[in-house]
């Protein structure tokens, strides 16, 4: 396999994304659940590609990167979509975001990163893979977030898509701070810190306090619903432009 | 004063102006100059920084200030809102997720505390290059001698400025296992300890450790032997730093799990 096979994985991937857009926009519901199936079929190839060609799993590189977090929030949109009773229960609006993610690749350099002789130690693979992790359970819970938004009229399934917004915030918190904590680890034995005044410590940081904000906004700010989820949106759109900013 | 110090309302503020006090401290590493400041501001203790080179960069001691100042604030707002709010809370509904909200915010100012230890107390010297034979001497009547360097890769990539040198610093261009160094601890001329040290696998004595973050050729030397760049640090609040890192993501974990279903 070499990195050729990997960009044509991803435009398959980018295809069948785009297709469940169209089905989404057409409203044809019950072929989304086929497409699905086979774009994560894609999208976990493009994961496993990436190990084949680059020896290791992803870490930094945004071409292989964002193919995760889209493969990570796919998988989250299956497994949630399938306990979906009815159509205005799921959460079609993932296909736009992650059409949006698939589409960011191409603006970067079409390459998985290289081989590194720390990359057999689990710590330093865990650091990058935890992050990547991380990052797709923000967006999921973007999306849930959006999708409440979209959702007015059902108070309970407006409560239930932002108390899984909550969830999977607080829970892409503690898979990045996990993350951390093996990155950690790895400059500890590296630099003799387990941390160091850097660019890379600033921007970490900043994305572990920006997950922090909407679980600490005051109530005279977010005294509505669709407040507090806005707010809780530009906090994780933040994270995720931070993640994406070249660094 | 007790009810705005421990509102979530200030607690908000301070969160939102150090994640953008540290988006700018991101920023001015683009900066070549700052950059390099902010780096020597991780080679030694904080203080020793302050005291001796920080003078040389104005702007990053004043954001540095900045940063000390917010973070302070904050650590005021996570103590009274902790005390204040989240005990009450705890002792009045004694239930499993008020007292774990307390736990959490009580080990994150702990960690912070253990941020700030690290930054105050013990020593560090960073870039410390040591050819074979020899020695670095440092506080409480310490000194470490390189005795041996075995290095099996190619010698040439040592050359090489370090973008391109990490090219070949691949799993089959680089073993790190085999690359090690023989090196001796003293005290007061008094051998203490001996032992082969590779990357990622420092040499440790108690709370001090000497870590090798390079293999370099030295200057000027005609031999093909490398020497090795060591970080030399006594932090007494490494160990601590990851239990307690530990606690809290538990914490937060079992948090998380005990609050998952919507009542």
């Amino acid at each position: 396999m070499t990195n050729q096979h990997l960009i044509y994985i991803y435009f398959v991937t980018l295809l069948l994304i785009a297709i469940n857009v169209i089905f989404v926009l057409t409203k044809k519901y019950k072929l989304i659940k086929y497409t699905s199936v086979l774009a994560t079929i894609s999208a976990g190839s493009a994961y496993v590609g990436a190990y084949l060609v680059s020896g290791h799993l992803p870490v930094y590189d945004k071409f292989a990167t964002i193919q995760n977090i889209v493969f990570i929030v796919i998988i989250l949109g299956l497994i949630y979509n399938r306990k979906a009773q009815n159509k205005d229960k799921s959460i079609n609006i993932l296909w736009f975001f992650v059409l949006a993610l698939q589409l960011f690749v191409l603006t970067q350099k079409m390459e998985v990163t290289g081989d590194y002789y720390m990359y057999d130690k689990s710590y330093v693979i865990l650091f990058f893979q935890l992050r990547i992790t991380s990052i797709g359970f923000f967006v999921f819970a973007m999306i849930n977030l959006v999708a409440s938004i979209i959702n007015k009229s059902d108070f309970k399934i407006q409560d239930l898509l932002i108390h899984r917004a909550r969830n999977f915030t607080i829970l892409g918190s503690i898979v990045f701070l996990l993350g951390e904590f093996s990155g950690s680890y790895w400059c500890f034995l590296w630099w003799g810190d387990p941390w160091h005044w850097s660019k890379g410590f600033f921007i970490a940081s900043v994305m572990f306090l920006l997950s922090m904000l909407s679980s600490h906004l005051p109530f005279n700010l977010a005294n509505t619903k669709l407040k507090k989820t806005i707010y809780s949106l530009i906090a994780l759109c933040l994270i995720l432009t931070t993640y994406l900013l070249p660094h | 004063m007790i009810k705005l110090l421990s509102s979530m309302r200030f607690a908000f503020w301070l969160l939102l102006s150090i994640i953008i006090w540290l988006f700018i401290g991101a920023m001015l590493t683009i900066h070549d100059n700052f950059y390099y400041a902010i780096k020597e501001m991780g080679n030694e203790l904080i203080l020793d920084w302050i005291l001796e080179k920080s003078s040389n960069s104005p702007t990053v001691l004043i954001w540095f200030i900045g940063l000390c100042l917010i973070g302070f604030l904050l650590a005021v707002s996570f103590i009274f809102c902790t005390w204040y709010n989240l005990l009450k809370v705890a002792r009045k509904q004694a239930s499993l997720k008020s007292i774990l909200l307390f736990i959490i915010h009580i080990l994150f100012v702990i960690i912070m505390a253990l941020h700030l230890g690290s930054m105050l107390l013990g020593y560090k010297y960073s870039d410390v290059e040591l050819a074979v034979g020899q020695e670095f001497k440092f506080d409480e009547g310490y000194s470490i001698k390189l005795n041996k360097v075995h290095y099996i890769d190619d010698i040439n990539v040592l050359k090489m400025k370090y973008k391109e040198m990490r090219k070949y610093h691949t799993r089959n261009g680089f073993h790190y296992k085999d690359n090690y160094a023989q090196l001796t601890l003293k005290q007061n001329d008094k051998e203490i300890k001996s032992e082969k040290t590779s990357m990622l696998s420092p040499f440790k004595y108690g709370c001090l450790r000497a870590t090798i973050s390079y293999f370099y050729l030295p200057k000027g030397s005609e031999s093909d032997t490398p020497g090795i760049k060591l970080v030399i640090a006594k932090n007494y609040f490494n160990e601590l730093f990851f239990i307690f890192y530990a606690l809290e993501i538990i914490s937060i974990l079992i948090f998380l799990l005990i609050t998952w279903k919507k009542k």
